[in-house]
């Protein structure tokens, strides 16, 4: 049976707020990070500034605003 | 030898001097120590006394109409050693970019380059106590994109110049040293272009005061003090001396000192690593300037250490980022303020049970863009020896907020690239106008650093002094310290301040021996 430590290690795999904790949990669905508010995407060369966050193209994917 | 006028016999004074030095700061202690090793006689006259004094920083005290900034009777120390007695230490050349002329920044560019400068390099370091450039170079930085330099600043322990050379001072030959001497006034020849005579005054009630003369006089009395006084040397020239062209005061520039913005690390950072490595400073390529059309800039990092993440803490704090009905349920019933971005149960299991750091602070030390009208002016009122303080008016521009935004913003690209983390910009930086916070919002504002409003120039339409820091249109007058910088780069200026006191040391020696 898997040890308590290792149920939570998996738990946390599986949240949406990991390597991106600050912006992922931002806007993640259901984070309310912005309520009622559209983000603001401004292209920075190769990035995106959402926010004020400076994020990659995969960021806005994983967040669902590509 | 060192006397208090005050008191000193002033027959002392009754004398023509090779050199008078006006300020006994890092500056003006160099340049005196330099000529009279050169074999000049130097008198060397400084406003305060050996310690602190309420009289005497008083006169410091200024009115501000500008950007909010420190009060001006605490950016600055008027007593023996100037403003040594309160630098931290911190050190850097100017780069040799920062002597070029940038296209975003009209009028920028020096008349000299760093090569007239590195000769004193050497020197300058063993004035300041510090290990040699050669011993901290600059650090290999692995990017994806080159857009920075890993830079490394050096540390005075710092001097104290009052302190270190006090006993020199004391026991030279060469020089007259003058405590409480505050200067008065200068006067001009009939043809207005060369220094006569510099009159000075103690604090004491009804001094009538008394004349230095010598060859050459150069004013040392820091950023702020050195156009004070050529605009208030009004006896023989209603704008002041050196100011025929309407330049003295104008071009005030600082290092804007602000938080642009957050980091937030992808794995915590170890205590361990963080302290092996104390200081993460990165400044722009010269491409990076080209492409991005910004100023010169320094990006100071500060991983904020905290204790190790606990269990029950990161479960809360997952489970009220991850759904909207928990963060509401701990937010609105329980009163939580969730802060999702400094752990979660991610992070616990990542970290080693040791103090770390999930989150760091970007801040910048940027260079500022040359305005003309970011000047240093006389106000109406006056000190007690009659003479008008400052009004001061420090601005930034377009020009500054463009260089901080794309500063944190390419850091953030950097950042990302390598995957170290995310970086989140400042709300006062991405704000629609974009208005620079003031004290007590988080930023330092400046430095302290006070710089250009005497500036280098090769035309006198575009600056006051020339490439040997000589006044334009005054044959004797000098100016030592900061407000001779052409332009600013991002630097803490006392290692350029020293250098180049030392190169006019250099200049004045053989134009005295000519």
């Amino acid at each position: 049976m898997p040890s308590r430590r290792a149920i939570l290690a998996s738990l946390a795999a599986a949240t949406v707020a990991p390597a991106l904790a600050g912006p992922a949990a931002a806007f993640a669905p259901g984070a309310g990070g912005f309520p009622g508010l559209l983000p603001e995407i401004r292209p920075w060369g190769k990035f995106f500034i959402v926010n004020g966050w400076v994020l990659t193209a995969n960021d806005l994917e994983t967040l669902g605003l590509a | 030898m060192i006397v208090d006028a005050t008191d000193a016999d002033r027959g002392l004074f009754d004398r023509t001097f090779d050199a008078c030095v006006i300020g006994a700061g890092p500056a003006g202690i160099t340049l005196a120590r330099r000529l009279a090793a050169r074999g000049l006689s130097v008198a060397l006259m400084e406003g305060g006394g050996f310690e602190f004094s309420e009289e005497s920083q008083d006169l410091y005290k200024g009115e501000n109409v500008g950007l909010e900034y420190f009060p001006l009777e605490e950016a600055r120390l008027r007593y023996f050693g100037g403003a040594s007695n309160h630098w931290g230490g911190r050190c850097r050349e100017l780069d040799a970019m920062n002597f070029l002329p940038l296209a975003a920044n009209p009028l920028s560019g020096w008349p000299i380059d760093k090569a007239a400068l590195d000769p004193y390099a050497e020197e300058t370091d063993e004035i300041l106590d510090m290990v040699s450039a050669a011993e901290m170079p600059d650090l290999p930085l692995t990017q994806k994109t080159p857009r920075f330099h890993r830079i490394q600043y050096r540390y005075s322990p710092p001097t104290r110049f009052g302190e270190k050379y006090r006993e020199e001072l004391a026991e030279s030959e060469g020089i007259v040293c003058a405590l409480n001497a505050n200067l008065i006034d200068m006067r001009l020849d009939d043809a207005l272009g060369t220094v006569t005579g510099a009159t000075f005054k103690s604090f004491a009630d009804g001094d009538p005061g008394f004349t230095i003369n010598a060859r050459a006089f150069a004013l040392c009395l820091g950023g702020l003090e050195n156009p004070r006084a050529l605009l208030n040397c009004q006896s023989q020239k209603p704008n002041g001396i050196g100011n025929d062209n309407d330049q003295v005061g104008r071009y005030f520039c600082e290092h804007p000192h602000f938080l642009l913005g957050q980091i937030y690390y992808n794995r915590p950072i170890p205590e361990a690593q963080i302290l092996a490595d104390p200081e993460e400073a990165y400044a722009p390529t010269v491409e990076f300037l080209e492409t991005h059309d910004t100023l010169s800039f320094s990006l100071l990092v500060t991983p904020m250490i905290e204790e190790p993440l606990r269990l029950s803490t990161e479960v809360m704090r997952t489970a009220g980022c991850v759904t909207g009905f928990s963060e509401h349920v701990l937010e609105k019933v329980l009163g939580k303020n969730l802060d999702c971005s400094r752990g979660g149960l991610r992070m616990y299991f990542a970290q080693d049970g040791q103090r770390h750091a999930v989150q760091g602070r970007v801040a910048v030390h940027a260079e500022q863009g040359l305005h003309p009208e970011s000047r240093v002016m006389l106000s109406d009122e006056v000190d007690r020896f009659g003479l008008r303080r400052i009004r001061f008016d420090w601005r930034l521009t377009e020009i500054d907020f463009h260089t901080m935004e794309t500063a944190v913003a390419e850091l953030g690209a950097h950042y990302a690239e390598q995957g170290i983390g995310r970086v989140q910009i400042s709300d006062w930086l991405t704000a629609d106008p974009v208005r620079a916070p003031g004290l007590g919002q988080g930023s330092r504002v400046g430095g302290h650093h006070h710089m250009c409003a005497t500036r280098m120039s090769t035309n006198p339409r575009e600056g006051v002094v020339d490439a040997d820091c000589k006044v334009h249109g005054v044959s004797n007058l000098y100016i030592g310290g900061s407000s001779a910088f052409a332009t600013t780069g991002y630097a803490n200026p006392t290692y350029t301040i020293v250098q180049m006191a030392l190169r006019l040391g250099d200049h004045l020696t053989g134009t005295l021996k000519a």
